[in-house]
């Protein structure tokens, strides 16, 4: 597609600040900078740091002694994880908590999301998070334990080799342990907690009281689901990479109801979505990946394949979808059995 | 040993200087990506040195002047082909109940979906050129930069037309620069 006369002048306009920023003097940026009130000392100590980490962690996954190391493409895939969305975070946490000691690991550094964020950030062993829309989690380790405390939301965790010191979630009552692995943790807004294993293993266990009441231990593409120290649906196979597909701005739906779509697409609305009540929506069934990032688009191409579907956008109010009278969604599965897309 | 141990071994030498330098470029690109941040985009060129899909010549490139053409890249491609480009995947939904995720990657780039991302895109950017036109409201000499960059016109043409010495004319340049930062520094959106 031949790029457009706008692109074309944005691409000429950035051509030609890149040209000044690269002639002006160094000092004389630093002027500017500090005109602006600018400190960027702060911002690249901050730089060199996670690039210390991600340096280091490459290193303890070469390591001989590792027992984890599971080649060089792991590696690229943390660096890749580590550089994909937004590793400022700990930036802009280090300046907000200004004059603490960055490589403290005993300092307490919470992570947050806001509706439709996504965010990648590099936790004080190395190990990576990457945060789904409305996830807070804090480290609280130690320098002898490895520690997060999981408050909401969805967080795709990469962790790093360290025997010495396991990584451990804590989470609505349960606790989640491992060593090295990838996995997804997902506190839903009722309180159900979903574990989803992409590599390695991670135990699971209820912590609500002092005797465990039960433990299961979880390998690659497996899942478990609970609530309030109760298994909703114990360990069983599932597509670990279609779980994650959020990564990519992407919802995997599997004969999911339009509520369900809906619930998925409020997780990254600003504006609350509404389902009008009518009976007929329990008739649809929808298969497909959807689009969670661009969510005025997705509700588009929701009004174009569901006949009759009607969006009503209210300026500041929340977004509603009816059906219009008479219509019945085309080719429906009535009565198939639903099934959760998670 | 490790194929990447050069590009750590640069990585790790990145002096404070140089951990300015990228950032500062990082922050002038960033109005055309949708990074949010400028470490974003510096780390997201430094990965992709080491997932090996930019190849850095280190015999003939200094390893901070590939990374400045990195990260330029990547603000180039950013806005030709926007993630929504995989985002919005709806042409994989179907309401008759009929599975589709076998073909759910590949028709992930169907034309009509195409359509409606680029034109979203190009809303995007007719935002960005506008904000940068109404920030420059009262100063004639840069807006009229911004009109002759967008017409593709060189720096000595610029020059000619708005009658100005070399000097003057990287004052404008350079009012634009930071005008450019402080208007976008959370990325295109902010």
């Amino acid at each position: 597609m031949k790029p457009s006369k706008t692109y074309t002048a944005l691409a000429a306009i950035s051509r030609e600040i890149l040209a000044d920023l690269l002639e002006t003097p160094e000092e004389q940026l630093e002027e500017e900078e500090a005109a602006d009130g600018e400190d960027l000392d702060l911002v690249v100590d901050d730089m060199r740091a996670t690039l210390r980490a991600a340096v280091a962690a490459a290193h303890v996954e070469q390591s001989p002694q590792s027992s984890f190391d599971s080649g060089r493409s792991r590696v690229r895939r943390m660096l890749w994880v580590q550089a994909g969305v937004a590793i400022a975070a700990v930036a802009l946490l280090a300046i907000t908590v200004g004059g603490m000691v960055l490589h403290n690991e005993n300092r307490a550094v919470t992570y947050a999301t806001s509706t439709g964020e996504s965010r990648t950030v590099v936790l004080r062993d190395g190990s990576t998070a990457i945060l789904n829309s409305q996830t807070s989690l804090q480290w609280v380790g130690t320098n002898s334990e490895r520690r997060i405390q999981f408050d909401a939301g969805e967080a795709l965790f990469q962790v790093v080799p360290d025997r010495t010191r396991p990584f451990r979630v804590a989470i609505e009552g349960s606790e989640i342990r491992v060593l090295a692995t990838q996995f997804d943790v997902y506190r839903k807004s009722n309180g159900t907690v979903v574990v989803t294993v992409l590599e390695g293993s991670v135990s699971v266990l209820d912590s609500s009281s002092e005797a465990p009441s039960w433990s299961r231990t979880l390998t690659q593409n497996e899942q478990i689901e609970y609530s309030d120290g109760k298994l909703l649906l114990d360990v069983h196979s599932i597509k670990a990479t279609e779980v994650v597909a959020w990564r990519e701005g992407l919802f995997d739906l599997r004969d999911a109801t339009l509520s369900d779509a809906v619930e998925e697409l409020n997780r990254y609305s600003v504006r609350p979505i509404i389902l009008a009540p009518d009976a007929r929506w329990k008739d649809l069934r929808l298969n497909g990946a959807m689009g969670i990032r661009n969510i005025d688009a997705t509700l588009k191409s929701f009004e174009r394949i569901v006949p009759g579907l009607q969006v009503l956008r209210t300026p500041d109010g929340p977004i509603v979808l009816s059906l219009q009278d008479h219509s019945q969604p085309s080719g429906a599965t009535s009565h198939a059995e639903k099934r959760s897309p998670r | 040993m490790d194929k990447n141990s050069h590009i750590w071994a640069a990585i790790d030498g990145l002096s404070k200087s140089d951990l300015k330098q990228l950032y500062r470029v990082a922050r002038t690109l960033l109005f055309r990506t949708s990074f949010r941040d400028p470490q974003e985009l510096a780390h997201e060129a430094l990965a992709r040195a080491l997932a090996g899909t930019r190849q850095w010549p280190s015999q003939a490139v200094p390893f901070m002047a590939f990374a400045v053409m990195a990260m330029k890249s990547i603000a180039d491609a950013s806005r030709k082909s926007p993630e929504q480009a995989r985002t919005v995947t709806f042409d994989g939904f179907t309401a008759e109940g009929v599975s589709l995720s076998g073909s759910l990657w590949a028709s992930a780039t169907a034309s009509p979906e195409d359509a409606l991302i680029e034109s979203e895109c190009e809303a995007e950017r007719q935002m960005q050129l506008e904000k940068l036109r109404r920030h420059f409201e009262n100063d004639r000499q840069v807006r009229l930069l911004i009109e002759s960059l967008a017409n593709r016109k060189s720096s000595d043409d610029i020059r000619t037309e708005l009658q100005c010495t070399r000097g003057e004319y990287e004052a404008l340049r350079k009012r634009l620069r930071r005008a450019v930062v402080k208007l976008f520094r959370r990325g295109s959106r902010s």
